[in-house]
Parts: structure tokens; C-alpha cells; sequence
């Protein structure tokens, strides 16, 4: 019983505290969206072995005075550790970025959010089967570069955190396209 | 422009979805249970996979607040045995009589009259193989003791080589402890060069043949048992530094290093090498030009040992001998430096200079140094473990070198309960300084 209300207690404080943040860029004039692609190296990390899946992710977002929030949503391929497959179903991320200026069309941004990370399990039946979900913190910290002649779109390079405990991490280093409207 | 504006919408939308559908959502896993699955199937993988269990150092008696540490090994699915004691879940029968920690580590938490005080300690691999140990813990009187050797387990002590003796202790209520050491206190008849320390491990340097008579004590229950340490499978000595075989090597003044010891027995006896540290003597062709800490706590055979530490004192050339069981391994050691000494500093150990009498009350204690000046590099080296220190009138006070083989070594300085003055002469490479002390109420 006490388990469940503290559950409903986490869940409607964090429902409240994101919808704070959507507020933000609601508020804020002159936005600019942008779209992104990117290609993932995912990284399912275990004591002393790991599956990498690679994965794609799409990202949408508006930016205003170098901050800007974004929405991630990312499917994946399948890797094995041994006779265990992992099956990357799914990933679902809201992040508030905090940009730096361009200089030459290069700039950094670094992002915390929380995501929602979808991974299928299966194997003999003396190992582990089913599929779970991990939530939690996230974090990206990427560098991007305006390609030549195109200056609403940018090549990017990112290292995001989706998951992280005491048994495993869920990363990926990403290289991606992102449009500037 | 209508368009971006569309677009900015969207992306506020969808970003708004997304917090509200994640909002809703929490961890749902198991990543516990998926981490030990795959650390099992990587261990099926690789052959390392447990398969039998086996505790040993149980069947012993503790007294509460003692603890005893368990050790497991395993036979995995390749036929390799190694030490799991870390890798095993332990569980103890009941809580309340004795705890077992993850290291395997049992902590006697209160006395049971029942079953002899017994409880199971149990070990558990990942993949649920289960192995299980006695232990007792009761306060009943020991009624005897057998002494043995566990290594070796039979027949004569190789010289210089470690061996370890523990014993069988019966307890009134017909307990009987295993292999234990717990509570004994070990001493060696007189006649013999043996050493034996408070774990039972008995360090042995004579060059024939030499037996030596254990006893062992708890409360008023002792037990004998004579070894016979023999030298003649003993096949060389090698003198080492940071674990190389040296054969010469040169030092500046003020320089301090650590010498080590192993010995070979013979091929057909053994090839291993063994530490023999403990047991070794250091000596010097020519006395003065290095100061070598000869002894040793034989108790802290876990902790850094200080033996063999040798400190570069005046420059020349001279042979450091490592000793043992008859057979010897040589160092030529060169010392350089043109340093010269100046005179000789007492200072306390936090540095203050002693240069007036000091007042002790009765039964108290000081800490006292011995730093040598040099005109040039290294300008002041504690020379207290090689210098003379004699008491001169009274015998008013005690002497113990402490912290030996270090930077740091130091005289304790105990008053009696006598009143009175006396001196300290301290004698260094020729050079003397006086240190006077007046013992007060």
C-alpha cells in the first residue's frame, strides 16, 4: 500500500514537474523548430559484457536564446551477448537543451531530460525472457557543425546517456542530420 | 513563415505528448535478474561456470563478537578450481547466534547452548549451487588441544620454508574445533632458532637439523608437539628487489631500500619459489656503510615488512649477505656521495630539537629521534635505528625502537615509577649527543 502511494506520489510530482517545463517554449517568441536523424551506436552494458544494437532516432524540437526542448524517439535493431538476444523495441526522450553559441557554424549543446527505454530479452529458457522498460535520468551532450552552403542544416555527433543503475547502462553515440527551419 | 510557425507547433505538441505519456510511465525491469543472467550464460560461455562447491575453514568454535573468515573454492565446467569466497551469496541458519557477510566473513553475534551451539553457514553460487558449513558459538571451557602441522601436513619442516601449525580443540560439551588457532598462544622451547608467531606460522633459519617443541596455551589447557625442520631439500637463496633477482646495485647516501628473500627447494621436492623474509638474516661485509633493519613484527605477517630494509649511511662498497638454513645469495652494494656528516640532532618525532632536559612524569612516555646533519643532500637523515643509544646513572627509564626499517623509526621512551635524573648517550658514526632527563612525580 505504501508502495503504491509513493509510486502515485513520484508520478504526479514528475507528471507536474515536465509539464512546468513544457510551458517554457510555449511562453517564448521567435522559435525556431528543427528536425533531426541521427544513426546509433547503442550500447547495452553489463559487468564485464555488453550488446550494441544499432538503432536510429528521430529528434523534433524548437529553440529560442539558446535553450530549446526536444522530443527523441528512437527504434533498434537487435545484438547478443551469447545466446541472449536483445532487441532495442523502443526509446521515447524529452530533453531541455541548453545551447552554445555558433562560432564558424560550430556549437555544443548539452542536454537532461528523461527517457523511456523499451528492450526485449530472450534466450534458452535457462536464461532471461521478456521485455522491460527502463526510465529514467538522461543526458546528451553533442557537438554539431553547419554544413557549407546549406545553413539551416547541421552534421551531428552526440553521446547520450538513456539509462543508468547498478547492473547496466544503456548509451549510444550517435551521427546525424539536423534541419533548422 | 506560416509554415515554420506550423512546425513550431508541432514540435511543441509532440514534445508536450511525449512529457505527459513519459510522465506517466515507470521503470518496469528487472535488471538485477537480467545482469546475473547474463554474467551466468557469459560464465556457461567461457567454461567458468561453477558446478561444485566446496566450504572450508568451518568446524570451529567462536565466542561472541569473534570472526572467523570461511573460504570457498569451486571446480567450474573447464575442471579449474579457483576461490569464490566473493563470488558465493553466504546466508547463515540464524541471524542471532552468527552473521556471514559477502565476504564470507562470520561474525559470532551471541552464545547458544543448543545443538552445541551449531548454526549452517550456507554458500550459494549464481547458478544455485549450494555448499554448506558448521560453525559453533558458545562460551563452554576447552577441556584439550591437539597440535598439528597443516603444512606441511606430514614429515619433517623444510628450513627457511613457512610452516603452519594450528590445532584440534575439544570443548567440554565434546565440541571439537577444527585446525584452529583461535585463543592459543604459541611459544618455542628456548634451545631452539625457531620463531613462531601468534597465527602459528613458524619461521625456521638453522643450518643442521634442528627440532623445535611447540607449545601451545588456552586458559589452563596446553598441548606439545615437536617438528623437526631439515634443511637438506633446501637448493638456493636469491636476494630480490621490487621482485628482480639483483646482484649489485648502487645507492646514494640517504637512499632506503627493501630487500626480499626466496628460496628453491629442490626440483624433485618443489618448483615453486618461496618468500622467506621472516626467516632470512641480513648481514654486511663491511659494517657502516649500510644500516639493515634485521628484525621484524613476526605478527603482521599481512602488513608491509620492514626487514631487510636497508639505508645507504656512508659512501663505499660492501656485500649484503641474505642468510638461511646454510645456504647464502650475495648483493654487492656501492654507496656514493660525498656528504659530510656534521653532528647528531635529538628531536622529538614532531622535529622540535631537544636541547635542554626533559621532564617526565612517573610511568609516562616519549618519543624520541636521532637525525644526522650533513653539509650538503641529503643534510638530515634519522639515523636512530642505527645509532647506540645507552642509558648512562639511573636506571630510571626503558628503551624500544619502534616503527623500524622506515623514515619514521623512533625510541619509546618509558619512565619508571622511580624518581630521579638520568642521561641518554647517543653514539653515531663517531659523534655523540647527550639527551638528559629528569623523572618527576
Amino acid at each position: 500500500m505504501e508502495k503504491a502511494l509513493k509510486k502515485a506520489f513520484r508520478q504526479s510530482m514528475t507528471k507536474i514537474f515536465f509539464v512546468f517545463l513544457s510551458t517554457i517554449p510555449l511562453q517564448a517568441n521567435a522559435d525556431t523548430p528543427y528536425v533531426g536523424i541521427d544513426y546509433m551506436l547503442t550500447n547495452i552494458e553489463f559487468d564485464s559484457e555488453k550488446a550494441e544494437p544499432d538503432a536510429i532516432g528521430l529528434r523534433v524540437g524548437a529553440s529560442n536564446n539558446n535553450m530549446a526542448f526536444e522530443a527523441q524517439y528512437i527504434r533498434g535493431n537487435t545484438d547478443n551477448i551469447y545466446r541472449m538476444g536483445f532487441d532495442f523495441k523502443q526509446s521515447a526522450a524529452l530533453y531541455f537543451v541548453l545551447q552554445s553559441d555558433l562560432r564558424e557554424g560550430f556549437g555544443m549543446d548539452f542536454s537532461i531530460g528523461y527517457a523511456m527505454t523499451e528492450i526485449a530479452v530472450s534466450g534458452p529458457e535457462e536464461t532471461y525472457n521478456g521485455s522491460d522498460n527502463y526510465n529514467g535520468f538522461s543526458w546528451v551532450i553533442s557537438m554539431h557543425q553547419q554544413i557549407p552552403f546549406v545553413e539551416e542544416a547541421n552534421i551531428r555527433l552526440a553521446y547520450q546517456s538513456l539509462y543508468h543503475d547498478s547492473n547496466l547502462d544503456i548509451t549510444n553515440i550517435s551521427l546525424g542530420f539536423t534541419y533548422n527551419f | 513563415m506560416n509554415l515554420i510557425n506550423y512546425l513550431s507547433k508541432i514540435a511543441k505538441t509532440a514534445s508536450t505528448l511525449t512529457l505527459l505519456i513519459l510522465s506517466g510511465c515507470d521503470s518496469d525491469n528487472n535488471s538485477a535478474e537480467l545482469a546475473k543472467s547474463v554474467e551466468l550464460e557469459s560464465q556457461r560461455a567461457k567454461g567458468t561456470i561453477i558446478e561444485s562447491v566446496t566450504i572450508s575453514n568451518d568446524k570451529i568454535r567462536l565466542k561472541e563478537g569473534e570472526t572467523h573468515q570461511l573460504k570457498a573454492t569451486g571446480v567450474d565446467s573447464n575442471g579449474e578450481t579457483r576461490d569464490i569466497t566473493d563470488e558465493l551469496i553466504w546466508t547463515s541458519s540464524d541471524n542471532s547466534i552468527a552473521e556471514v557477510n559477502s565476504s564470507g566473513l562470520v561474525t559470532a553475534k551471541s552464545h547458544s547452548n543448543i545443538d552445541q551451539g551449531k548454526i549452517t553457514i550456507t554458500g550459494k553460487t549464481i547458478n544455485d549451487i549450494i555448499a554448506e558449513g558448521e560453525i559453533s558459538v558458545s562460551d563452554v571451557a576447552v577441556s584439550a588441544i591437539t597440535l598439528k602441522q597443516i603444512t606441511p601436513a606430514t614429515g619433517n619442516i623444510n628450513t627457511c620454508i613457512n610452516a603452519s601449525i594450528a590445532g584440534d580443540v575439544r570443548y567440554e560439551d565434546d565440541y571439537l574445533s577444527h585446525n584452529t588457532i583461535k585463543n592459543m598462544s604459541f611459544t618455542v622451547d628456548h634451545e631452539s632458532t625457531a620463531i613462531i608467531n601468534k597465527s602459528g606460522i613458524l619461521f625456521t633459519s638453522s643450518k643442521d637439523i634442528e627440532n623445535t617443541t611447540i607449545t601451545a596455551k588456552i586458559d589452563n589447557v596446553s598441548a606439545q608437539l615437536t617438528v623437526t625442520a631439515n634443511p637438506q631439500y633446501l637448493d638456493s637463496i636469491h636476494t630480490l628487489v621490487e621482485d628482480e633477482e639483483t646482484k649489485e646495485i648502487t645507492l646514494n647516501i640517504g637512499e632506503r631500500l627493501k630487500f626480499s628473500a626466496q628460496a628453491k627447494l629442490v626440483e624433485s621436492i618443489s618448483k615453486e619459489t618461496f618468500n622467506i623474509d621472516y626467516s632470512v638474516d641480513w648481514l654486511q661485509l663491511e659494517p657502516e656503510i649500510l644500516g639493515i633493519t634485521k628484525t621484524t613484527d613476526y605478527d603482521k605477517t599481512n602488513e608491509v615488512d620492514y626487514k631487510g630494509t636497508v639505508l645507504a649511511l656512508t659512501p663505499g662498497k660492501t656485500v649484503l649477505t641474505a642468510s638461511c638454513g646454510g645456504e647464502e645469495s650475495h648483493v654487492v652494494v656501492l654507496v656514493e656521495g660525498d656528504a659530510k656528516l656534521e653532528k647528531l640532532q635529538p628531536t622529538d618525532t614532531e622535529g622540535q630539537i631537544i636541547d635542554e632536559t626533559i621532564t617526565m612524569n612517573q610511568s609516562q612516555s616519549i618519543k624520541l629521534k636521532l637525525n644526522a646533519l650533513y653539509d650538503k643532500a641529503p643534510t638530515s637523515l634519522n639515523v636512530t635505528e642505527f645509532s647506540s643509544w645507552e642509558i648512562i646513572g639511573e636506571d630510571l627509564i626503558k628503551l624500544e625502537l619502534k616503527s623500524a626499517g622506515t623514515s619514521d623509526a623512533y625510541f619509546e621512551i618509558t619512565s619508571s615509577s622511580k624518581e630521579g635524573s638520568t642521561t641518554i648517550l647517543t653514539i653515531y658514526d663517531n659523534l655523540i649527543a647527550t639527551i638528559s632527563i629528569d623523572v618527576e612525580k
